[in-house]
């Protein structure tokens, strides 16, 4: 074939493209043969492919119709988003099929008591209740708090929304013991406000169809952020909790967003991270729970009976943290940095470490062999790291 | 996200070629820079360079070199934040690959 039949058979093939695109195409692949140069066109030809199988690779990414398939095209996908299929070379493939044989076998092989592996990152966010519906609460109904927001998949009105379209505020009730948030594409801040009476969400930057809420069991699911696959930080809100003890438990899930915590006081506190930025003050409860995919999580102090500390490949640092029963600290390939009350002789320590490095109280393991015990204390350690880094230190 | 699909793999590479020339680089070049490293046969990069600038990952602008139009492509800040996920999706699985390979049985 030579490069005019190469290029002809090309055009003919994606008649089915909008002018600007195929013009577009067409010199794309035109400039490539100039660029290689006439002594080098049979292996261009080579490394373009040929042109069915090129036609075909610019059909799928636009939204033209193939011409010999009946088969609909897809809309071009974010590049985040589930694996495409394409035409593979060969030695590549061999490549990604032997890691993708290793992956799957090591994910069997990770029998090392909850080391998280493939972790979705995208940033999904399930669809709560009945799509964009705002509750609204009732507070001559204050003791109940499922009565109050409205049954499970309550339509309410949106009466309760004051201010524009893109800067407004709605109150999300008033006696909440629980709250599950998930946030994604826009950052939130919590603030305690000893004289609020009621919970209230102010958001800047999108307008109230990303809110999404639904009363559950004593609590409160509240989805805010846009749908569909988003990309950015596209708002920022605040939500204003009264400072009188009334929330015990918050769940709080992220993605492509960042979170803000004050001092607080709770029963659980529970922050799974994809992507962002968290940012914790001092938190005291009984059960504390941080965990990131990619995002990086820094808190202040964290004080509490359990603390549970587990990145992928983000990392997480903390100022102080004073486990009263026990520690678990996992790491598949990112950083944690925890500097822990009391020293080490209050501590029994037993720690895995595979590729990566524990450094503990001032010495450093990895790559041990078999599980390190140390420490008789009361307060028990609880260390799993596959690849990443882990710092434990006790400054006193 | 995981690299099971080289469609991901051959979008990560060539969004890092191509960031590493802050004043654009051209598709032939693009080209000949993956393939000292993958073998590239019959693998165009065309429907990834189309797909990463829909996808706002890369710009282009272009310039009339003898006569022809050449066509260049430049990483935008959305596409080196990609790159970055990239990164670290590759560090995280490669590391997973390099225990297999190396690690301590436990």
């Amino acid at each position: 074939m030579t490069k005019y039949e190469y290029l002809a058979k090309l055009e003919q093939l994606l008649s089915s493209l909008p002018e600007q695109e195929r013009r577009d195409a067409m010199n794309y692949y035109e400039e490539y043969f100039v660029s290689a140069g006439p002594e080098k066109e049979a292996e261009a030809i080579r490394e373009l492919g040929t042109p069915e199988e090129a036609a075909r690779k610019i059909l799928e990414g636009s939204d033209a119709v193939p011409p010999e398939s009946g088969a609909p095209a897809y809309t071009a996908q974010p590049a985040a988003a589930a694996p495409r299929h394409g035409r593979i070379p060969t030695a590549l493939w061999v490549v990604l099929g032997v890691v993708v044989g290793l992956v799957v076998l090591f994910g069997l092989l990770a029998a090392l008591g909850g080391l998280v592996f493939a972790r979705s990152t995208t940033a999904s966010t399930e669809v709560v209740g009945s799509g964009s519906s705002i509750v609204l609460p009732q507070p001559t109904a204050p003791a109940d708090p499922a009565a109050q927001s409205g049954s499970s998949s309550s339509t309410g009105e949106t009466g309760a929304v004051t201010g524009t379209a893109d800067n407004w505020q709605t109150s999300l009730g008033s006696n909440l013991r629980k709250l599950d948030l998930k946030v994604n594409n826009g950052d939130l801040a919590l603030v305690l406000d000893p004289a609020a009476t009621e919970f209230t969400l102010q958001v800047n930057g999108l307008d109230q169809s990303i809110l999404r809420t639904r009363a559950d069991d004593g609590g409160l699911n509240v989805q805010l952020g846009p749908q569909g696959n988003q990309q950015g930080h596209l708002f920022t809100a605040t939500l204003t909790i009264p400072d009188t003890g009334v929330l015990q438990d918050l769940d709080v899930s992220l993605s492509s967003a960042d979170l803000d915590l004050p001092d607080m006081t709770l029963d659980e506190l529970e922050i799974s991270l994809n992507a962002g930025d968290v940012q914790a003050g001092e938190i005291s409860a009984r059960s504390i729970s941080l965990e990131t995919n990619a995002g990086n999580i820094y808190a202040a102090a964290c004080q509490a009976d359990e603390v549970s500390l587990e990145t992928n490949a983000g990392r997480i640092e903390a100022a102080r943290v004073q486990p009263g029963r026990e520690l678990e600290v996992s790491s598949n390939a990112g950083e944690i940095t925890a500097s822990l009350t009391g020293t080490a002789s209050d501590y029994t320590l037993q720690a895995e470490v595979l590729a990566g490095s524990l450094t503990y109280d001032g010495t450093s393991y990895s790559s041990l062999a078999q599980q390190l015990r140390q420490g008789t204390g009361a307060v028990e350690i609880d260390v799993e790291c596959a690849a990443g880094q882990i710092d434990l230190s006790f400054p006193g | 996200m995981t690299f099971t699909s080289s469609a991901a793999l051959l979008d990560a590479v060539v969004l890092a070629v191509v960031s590493r020339e802050e004043q654009g680089t051209y598709g032939y070049r693009i080209t000949q820079q993956i393939k000292e490293v993958l073998d590239l046969s019959e693998s165009a990069l065309y429907p990834v360079l189309r797909r990463l600038q829909k996808d706002q990952c890369l710009t282009v602008y272009d310039e009339t070199i003898n006569g022809r139009n050449r066509r260049y492509y430049q990483t935008t800040s959305k596409g080196l934040e990609q790159l970055d996920r990239y990164r670290a999706d590759w560090k995280e699985y490669s590391q997973k690959i390099d225990h297999l390979f190396w690690g301590e049985p436990s």
